[in-house]
């Protein structure tokens, strides 16, 4: 992994900032440094969807200083069960617009790039060098397994979502540290049905991906790293699975590192 | 025929499973039926309530996708079933 910025240490935070970031600078293992952490980092958000959307709002709210949104969709009306920042003013606009303009509003001082790029083989790494971290709020796989490589190969983490109608998942991979996107999914899945997805799917599983950004940017707390967390709303169960690296594993090398 | 089920682990929590684990059939579909006979809390997990696999699933035979003949894939002797999960939307 990318040695973490230290630039952190340079940053400070005004009055108005200790106020509106009070509730999480209280807890202790965050405190003023956390803040200044999250401040310095540069988050990719890849897909401003169902997964999207939340992730870019709490990260947002929470102070990260600079957000860089990719989608290369526009809204549409089945869109709006679940990707919350975009409304029915919306429909037929770029994803990454509508929700810029809504995150500026709800904090101001965090820098949003918008970007209504598909992510491919060939502009990947242009895409994400130089961030901290890189968000996959996806909604297809192949795209997925383009944006773990790139994050191997440039050593960012890469904090990974999925969903699908009340079942979610979340693994965070630690280039280096932990298994990769192809040590866990086998690549040529061929499916390509339309697949149901409620909203509150979505959101638990942008909310423990936000929460995964938030502690790896401010290094506190256990990551979900080498463990799938498995949602079941409609069970309501909760899994881990311990996920292990892919002996030959063509991107990360796996367990020859 | 016999066949090599490979399963991911989110489908057999808290089953114990043979290891290797084989199953008896003609093609995916019978592989998968003789696979619930022997352990039947896998049926919820594999199969919706139409009695097609959830969405979430995808078979691989040798490393092939199965889609989109998926139940009615044949196999032959020896081949490798892996079940998979993808939950790829966002």
């Amino acid at each position: 992994m990318r040695t973490p910025k230290e630039g952190w240490r340079s940053v400070s935070l005004s009055d108005e900032d200790l106020v509106r970031y009070n509730r999480q600078i209280l807890f202790a293992d965050f405190g003023e440094e956390g803040q200044r952490r999250l401040r310095q980092a540069h988050v990719f958000i890849a897909g401003v969807g169902g997964l999207g959307s939340p992730v870019a709002i709490y990260l947002a709210c929470a102070g990260v200083g600079c957000l860089t949104l990719a989608d290369c969709e526009s809204v549409e009306l089945s869109n709006l069960n679940r990707q919350i920042l975009h409304w029915e003013e919306d429909i037929q606009k770029s994803k990454v617009i509508s929700a810029a303009r809504k995150l500026r509003e709800m904090n101001s001082t965090v820098e949003i790039v918008s970007l209504p790029v598909r992510i491919t083989d060939e502009n990947v790494q242009r895409l994400v060098g130089g961030v901290d971290v890189v968000i996959d709020c996806m909604d297809n796989m192949a795209t997925r397994f383009v944006l773990n490589e790139a994050c191997v190969r440039g050593g960012i983490p890469l904090i990974h979502g999925g969903v699908q109608g009340l079942m979610g998942e979340v693994t965070t991979i630690v280039p280096g540290q932990t298994p990769c996107f192809e040590c866990i999914f086998p690549r040529g899945a061929a499916r390509q049905e339309s697949f149901p997805i409620f909203g509150p799917t979505a959101a638990l599983v942008a909310s423990l991906q936000s929460m995964e950004a938030i502690k790896l940017l401010a290094s506190m707390g256990t990551l979900l790293a080498g463990r799938m967390l498995y949602t079941n709303g409609k069970e309501m169960e909760f899994m881990f699975v311990e996920i292990e690296k892919k002996r030959d594993c063509q991107v990360c090398g796996g367990g020859d590192q | 025929m016999s066949v090599k089920v490979d399963l991911h682990s989110f489908f057999y929590d808290g089953i114990d499973l043979a290891n290797p684990l084989e199953v008896e059939g003609q093609n995916v579909g019978e592989c998968l039926a003789d696979l619930v006979r022997r352990y039947p809390p896998l049926e919820d997990k594999l199969f919706a309530k139409t009695g097609k696999l959830h969405g979430y699933v995808e078979v691989f035979v040798n490393a092939e996708s199965s889609y989109p003949e998926e139940l009615a894939y044949p196999v032959q002797d020896g081949d490798v079933l892996t079940v998979s999960m993808f939950l790829a939307g966002g």
